[in-house]
């Protein structure tokens, strides 16, 4: 998911360009707090246009259902908006947070500007400022439909220095909806604000300041904040790289095999102790390095059908970033399941993922049996479903998936047999699951293709059977 | 020696003078045509004189040819020109009126016995002027599922930007079923809320049930409803509803009035309008009906159940252009050809049920694909759509269907990324992107590669991001 920057402008349209309806999730974790959340709808000047377009805890609606609040707690709130409902005098809609001191569990002074947020965190209940770390996270549609994600504004309260309203983010109107992530802090509370936008002027259509909420008893001013439906860190990296990979400097030009050529003539082309460098994609072989060369991939894949697909015949050789795999290996015979065979010096390995036979390295060697592939059928959706399933290995490998949510245990074995676990948590209804098992040795890793898909009213796996080692083994 | 024909000149707005021809081509309700001498333009002066001096009138006028106008916007105004017959200039002298581009040769019947008359969609949906037609000019299902579309499109882009047409109806639509191309005329009395009121109620038949409901009220009354976007929505969805089932959906046998014939039109569109299929009052339904608005599929069907059930007398749960664009666009990927060379519709929907064309009954044969999309969740989960596409010979794949952030809309990338054939008994896929598709646990599918489609392959379309999953799942005829 895309992480929105301070001042960073984007318009809505380039995420879903046929969306009218969008959900805004704010969340601010600072537990010794009362928060109000706020949305206001403002004119084209800047100005508030009314109550009604004062959307709070107090007040979740506003007319035509143009904006509504849901789930207003002190962990967050949701905000859905109808943009083709908005009249055409609310051109911009700012979100806001608004925090207040808890004194007890059930009575709270509002702040008023009066203490900094970084020394509120500072000294109440022993917090320190960057415990209060926060989002608002961007998506088309609803939750009734689909939502299609847009992105995320992250913010910590070490970004407020001495505010204590927090104008997070805002979408604005300048010839289409557009979104701005704003994390401004305004010393004061909501009706500062609000000073702050009126200019102190008297306006025709006043706005009344909503009073802070009171604490709900049900808040226990010292539990623990929520688990965060987003991660505050920067988001996973993406599967696969771009595709067209960043030029780094001095960094030699990504290369494609000639029109009608292959990536073989490239390897034959190039000059000893060269380094050639992949562009991402797939590439089919077999190919065979016979000279010191540096295949430097960009998550790039070579395969065959048939192996061995990489053939290292060669001292001098490195291999980086690149997945080695044999298509079909099940029942193999002979040599067609190796997916890199090495003839002599062992090549130089830098994140490189195997599926198939390895020959020839000092590790590689010996008594690797994994499955060729884990199907974990259909499962329980958001449920916590398990599995277990054998492998063999000569030596200290580091598991781990490919799958948000999918972990094996234990994550580290020694040489020898093993039994691993695999536990799924919380998957949605009718998904699908298409990742891979890394089995990391000291020198590269291996893949086991791992899929299956979510059921409604299905029974949780529990330790189920996926896969054992060959009796004879 | 011939005479030169004579020209009348006209002032724009801008201290320009275009010449025009006396010859009156067309005249309207509001408005008289003439043509330019190159006849690419047309003139058109309104009638009423009133109407130049209405201090409203001319900047509502320059508004509309200026910042309201798309076919300006220089990323997309070629793709818009197709769609309006927008004005490009105002006329001010002798009288107030409009300069805009005359309306392209396909939206005139070339033969048969409407030849040199524009096309409106009265032709077409009409059962008995359609078998007047010549075969050539009636065009397949497909090309009606199109012009829907870009109808729909044009009036998303005018709802988008705060506009509304005020009176969309068959004869503000031009369209050519044979090429399912379809224009919006007569854009020059957009409506903006607030800044300029409505001139029209609308056409008989497109105007909504609360419009005609309150048609009885002074236009200063606070319950009179005027025509807006929300009374777009529902001219929006009758003309689909002519357009893919060819029949209007408020026109049954019920009399509501035996007063007179105008009293019964008024109450049978007005507030005691009532849907030719509503199934739980059939009270309206003709005794031969035709299809059945379920053949539609899964996408349209619940959006003509709103328009016509809730949102007939419920203005705000009526279906937005958006709505209908995108299940019209998506419905297009469950179309499949009618095996029946002889078809009068040629083309019909994949629903739940066996794939039977529901314009001749024909039963497609054999087994094909059907695609189900997934869109890229958490890493490693592709979560369902409810999107699908039903395979045919030579069908294709597009960015749309690969990225689940690309819509096919006015700016999309159209480069075909892979095509499907039926070969040897078997239907393969072949890539035509830029990047290896990879199938799980199988071998991937390199450029210019193909693999033969099999029950319960995935997959994986691109590794990009925004790269949807297929799962491919085999149906029987």
């Amino acid at each position: 998911m895309r992480q929105f920057l301070r001042g960073e402008r984007h318009k809505l349209a380039d995420f879903a360009p046929l969306h009218r309806v969008w959900q805004v999730e704010l969340s601010l974790d600072a537990p010794q707090f009362v928060i109000d959340y706020c949305c206001l709808g403002l004119d084209i000047d800047g100005h508030p246009v009314g109550d009604e377009y004062l959307i709070f805890y107090n007040r979740p609606d506003a007319p035509y259902g143009a904006i509504s609040l849901d789930n207003a707690s002190n962990n967050g709130a949701l905000f859905t908006l109808d943009l083709g409902n908005l009249p055409a005098s609310v051109r911009r809609l700012v979100f806001t947070a608004t925090l207040h001191r808890v004194e007890s569990e059930a009575a709270m002074i509002n702040v008023q500007g009066n203490g900094a947020l970084a020394d509120i965190f500072a000294s109440a209940f022993g917090l320190t400022p960057d415990i209060g770390e926060g989002y608002l996270s961007l998506g088309a549609g609803t939750r009734e439909t689909e939502i299609i994600e847009a992105g995320f504004f992250a913010f910590s309260g070490a970004d407020f220095g001495r505010e204590t309203t927090l104008v997070i983010g805002e979408i604005g109107w300048k010839d289409e909806w557009r979104f701005i992530g704003v994390g401004k802090g305004l010393a004061g509370d909501l009706s500062a604000f609000l000073r702050h936008l009126d200019g102190g002027s008297v306006r025709a259509q006043p706005v009344t300041i909503p009073p802070a909420r009171v604490l709900s008893p049900a808040t226990p001013t010292l539990a623990p904040p929520a688990p965060r439906r987003t991660p505050l860190a920067a988001p996973s990296p993406p599967a696969v790289v771009p595709t067209v990979a960043k030029p780094v400097a001095a960094a030699p030009i990504a290369q494609s095999p000639p029109p009608g050529g292959t990536l073989q003539d490239l390897i034959d082309a190039a000059a000893p102790n060269s380094t050639l460098t992949l562009m991402r994609g797939e590439y089919q072989g077999p190919f065979s390095i016979s000279k010191p060369l540096t295949l430097r991939g960009q998550n790039s894949a070579l395969w065959a059908r048939q192996g061995p697909v990489v053939t290292v015949e060669s001292r001098g050789v490195a291999l980086h970033d690149l997945e080695i795999e044999v298509t079909i290996p099940q029942n193999a015979s002979g040599e067609s399941d190796i997916a890199l065979k090495i003839v002599g010096e062992a090549p130089q390995l830098h994140d490189v993922r195997v599926r198939g036979r390895i020959t020839g390295l000092l590790d590689g060697e010996g008594e690797w049996i994994l499955p060729p592939a884990l199907d974990l059928g259909r499962f329980a959706a958001r449920a916590e479903n398990g599995w277990k399933f054998e492998l063999r290995v000569p030596t200290a490998v580091q598991l781990s998936s490919s799958v948000e949510g999918l972990s094996p245990s234990p994550d580290h074995v020694e040489a020898g047999q093993h039994q691993i676990m695999l536990t799924l948590r919380d998957v949605v209804p009718d998904a699908i699951i298409a990742g891979q098992i890394e089995v990391r040795s000291a020198s590269l890793s291996r893949t086991i293709p791992v899929s299956g898909s979510a059921a409604k009213d299905l029974d949780a796996a529990r330790a189920m059977p996926l896969w054992r080692l060959p009796a004879a083994s | 020696m011939a005479t030169p024909k004579p020209v009348l000149h006209a002032t724009l707005d801008s201290g320009q003078v275009i010449e025009y021809l006396p010859e009156v081509i067309g005249e309207g309700g509001m408005k008289v045509v003439h043509f330019t001498p190159d006849r690419k333009s047309v003139v058109c002066f309104f009638k009423d004189v009133g109407v130049g001096a209405d201090p409203q009138r001319l900047p509502r006028l320059q508004n509309i040819v200026g910042k309201y106008n798309p076919t300006t916007d220089p990323k997309t105004g070629h793709y818009w020109k197709d769609l309006f017959c927008w004005p490009t200039a105002i006329v001010v002298k002798p009288r107030l009126g409009v300069v805009a581009p005359t309306y392209a040769g396909n939206f005139f019947f070339a033969s048969g016995p409407f030849k040199g008359k524009e096309k409106q969609a009265t032709w077409f949906t009409s059962p008995k002027l359609r078998r007047m037609l010549p075969a050539a000019e009636r065009g397949t299902w497909l090309a009606y599922l199109q012009m829907s579309i870009r109808l729909a499109r044009a009036v998303r882009r005018m709802h988008n930007a705060g506009l509304a047409h005020s009176d969309l109806s068959n004869k503000n639509v031009l369209v050519d079923p044979a090429s399912g191309a379809a224009v919006i005329i007569d854009v020059d009395s957009l409506v903006v809320p607030q800044v300029h009121p409505p001139d029209v109620l609308g056409t008989p038949g497109y105007i909504a049930p609360e419009v005609l409901g309150s048609a009885n009220l002074e236009l200063t009354d606070p319950q009179r409803i005027l025509p807006s976007r929300r009374t777009d929505q529902h001219a929006l969805a009758v003309l689909i509803y002519q357009y893919l089932l060819g029949r209007h959906p408020l026109r049954g046998p019920r009399v509501n009035s035996t007063q007179s014939a105008e009293e019964d039109e008024r109450m049978s569109m007005g507030e005691r309008a009532l849907w030719i299929e509503n199934p739980t009052d059939t009270t309206n339904r003709p005794a031969k009906l035709g299809v059945s608005y379920k053949v539609l599929g899964p996408y349209l069907a619940p959006l003509v159940e709103r328009a016509f059930m809730n949102g007939l007398h419920h203005p705000a749960e009526r279906p937005g252009a958006d709505e209908w664009e995108r299940a019209l666009v998506k419905t297009t990927d469950l179309l499949l050809p009618c095996a029946n060379s002889a078809c009068p519709g040629g083309w019909f929907v994949l629903g739940e049920g066996a794939p039977r064309c529901p314009w001749c009954r024909t039963l497609k044969a054999g087994s094909f694909p059907v695609l189900n999309f997934y869109r890229a969740g958490k890493t490693g989960q592709f979560l369902a759509e409810r999107h699908r596409l039903a395979v045919w010979h030579h069908a294709r794949l597009y960015p749309w269907h690969v990225f689940d952030n690309h819509f096919a809309g006015e700016g999309a990338d159209r480069t075909p990324q892979a095509y499907f054939a039926r070969q040897s008994g078997g239907w393969w896929l072949m890539n035509q992107g830029r990047e290896a598709m990879t199938v799980v646990g199988a071998a991937p599918i390199p450029v210019g590669g193909g693999i033969e489609l099999k029950d319960g392959q995935q997959i994986q379309l691109s590794k990009a991001q925004h790269g949807r999953l297929a799962v491919v799942q085999m149906v029987n005829g």
